[in-house]
């Protein structure tokens, strides 16, 4: 019994280090032959507007009403003790420094995280990888490298519009809905944000944006069988970045605010 | 069973003693074979006896668990990454189901090889497309998706990009499998006629469909349970005795092959 638990433990463990090995391989290979011929730049313009050009209208719409209800929030929360002009200040600071990157990141996972994942598997189980190979092309070289960089680049990009388009949306709800004057909701935020603030959660994005591409090609590459794990590996590319995503952003700022980057 | 007639010094693929499982699952329990240069090999064996494991091992696609695959005098397992993919340059793959690229269309997918690993101006590259493209009897096609293709033609588009770049080694994974019986022989001539104006290449053709094997093999390999159990010149797989090979052209079920 005892012997079966420890068993049972030891596998478990040599299955995580195995897959976050074969994930740590993938990133780290996908990553390092973007800076060795042969370069891909039609790949990566491809790339970039999948990750980027495609993901803006999912990325306006979801930032706008993202500012807009936590500006209805936090001015019913302000205006028991009479400070709603303060919502803009707070929606900026929490939108630039973490929930713009985040939420961004989570939306571009579901859009093109998953994507990577079902395209990179679909060509694994009909044997283009193999493929790939059979023709002396590195498929992480190929594959990888390209979605990675568009990840890294485009998603602070997109972060920095749904910070843009939700403080419009804050505003939007703030002032003309709400009632709250437009000239100190905006002095308040020009007297608490500062471009740190935006500096960092643009960093934070490109590492996020690096990390649900690298996570969706891995899960990509990693399918076995057939419809059923193309199926499987998309669900586990979502979850696995998202929860990446959300845990790395919490020690990120935390550490952030202990070497005293944010205050 | 006799010993290949081969000699291995000189051999385009040599598989000496190989062993793959994966997980519980035996595949290849000490495969022996030598593929000879200029000649057109075929395996035949039943759905699962690991013929398509050989081909990825010949590509170093897949390495054995124990054994040595030896390809144009070089063994795979003590190459580089780097050796091997230049080794990969000398051969061309046929797969099952073509593996054709989604994104990319016939044209695009016939160059990619030449893309990759040759420089050539687009002029170039387009006159040897459809000079292969010629060869299979698609140029039509040249401009369309894989989509839009037939199972026959996927097929022969499959085989214009393994060889556009002349290789000394084609590898074809069951050409035929899923097609009808005249796609199946046009297949067949092809992968003679291929063979024919190539002479110092090497094809090896996995396949269970003993017409076609006996219309392009010049030696046949038979696989049972991981290994090879007959070998010999097509008229030897028409006339033998064997009761293994007898019950496998014939497509008997009573015989030595169990049938689940």
């Amino acid at each position: 019994m005892i012997k079966r638990l420890i068993e049972g433990v030891g596998a478990a463990v040599i299955r995580v280090v195995e897959r976050f090995g074969s994930f740590a391989e993938i990133a780290a290979r996908g990553t390092w032959t973007l800076f060795t011929p042969p370069y891909r730049p039609r790949l990566i313009l491809q790339q970039l507007e999948f990750v980027g050009v495609q993901s803006l209208s999912i990325v306006l719409i979801s930032g706008f009403f993202t500012g807009g209800v936590f500006a209805l929030q936090a001015a019913y929360g302000f205006g028991l003790f009479g400070a709603e002009t303060l919502t803009g200040s707070t929606v900026t600071l929490s939108l630039s420094r973490s929930l713009g990157p985040v939420f961004c990141s989570l939306m571009v996972t579901g859009r093109a995280g998953s994507a990577m994942a079902a395209e990179i598997g679909t060509m694994k189980v009909t044997e283009q990888i193999d493929a790939l190979e059979a023709m002396a092309v590195d498929p992480v070289e190929y594959l990888v490298s390209p979605r990675v960089l568009a990840g890294a680049l485009m998603v602070p990009v997109l972060s920095a519009l749904y910070t843009g388009i939700g403080m419009f949306g804050a505003y939007m709800v703030s002032v003309p809905y709400m009632g709250i004057d437009g000239g100190a909701f905006l002095d308040r935020i020009a007297w608490y944000a500062d471009p740190e603030d935006l500096h960092w959660g643009l960093v934070k994005a490109s590492v996020y944006g690096w990390l649900l591409a690298a996570v969706g090609c891995w899960k990509g590459l990693s399918v076995r069988g057939g419809a059923q794990g193309v199926g499987q590996a998309t669900t586990e590319a979502v979850v696995v970045s998202s929860v990446a995503i959300l845990v790395l952003d919490y020690f990120f700022t935390d550490v952030l605010m202990k070497l005293g980057l944010l205050t | 069973m006799s010993a290949s007639p081969f000699d291995p010094q000189d051999a385009a693929i040599v598989f000496d003693g190989v062993f793959k499982s994966f997980g519980a699952h035996k595949v290849l329990q000490g495969l022996d074979l030598v593929v000879p240069k200029g000649k057109c090999t075929v395996i035949i064996g039943r759905s699962g006896t690991g013929k398509s494991v050989t081909l990825k091992h010949a590509m170093g696609l897949i390495q054995p668990d124990a054994g040595r695959v030896v390809v144009l005098g070089k063994d795979l397992g003590a190459l580089k990454r780097d050796e091997l993919q230049r080794l990969r340059l000398r051969f061309g793959m046929v797969f099952q189901n073509a593996a054709l690229f989604d994104s990319l269309s016939v044209y695009e997918n016939v160059a990619f090889p030449l893309r990759e690993h040759e420089k050539l101006t687009e002029a170039e590259t387009l006159s040897r497309v459809e000079a292969v493209l010629a060869q299979v009897g698609l140029s039509f096609a040249i401009q369309k998706m894989p989509s839009e293709l037939s199972g026959g033609m996927r097929k022969r588009v499959g085989l214009a990009r393994a060889i556009i770049h002349t290789p000394d080694i084609l590898l074809y994974d069951e050409p035929t499998t899923g097609l009808d019986p005249i796609l199946t022989a046009q297949i067949d001539e092809l992968i003679a006629e291929t063979q024919q104006n190539h002479p110092g290449m090497a094809s090896v053709v996995v396949s269970h469909d003993m017409k076609g094997a006996f219309m392009v093999a010049d030696y046949i390999y038979m696989l049972h349970q991981g290994k090879v159990v007959a070998q010999g010149e097509p008229e030897h797989f028409k006339t033998t005795d064997d009761p293994l090979v007898r019950q496998f052209v014939e497509g008997r079920l009573d015989g030595p092959i169990g049938v689940e």
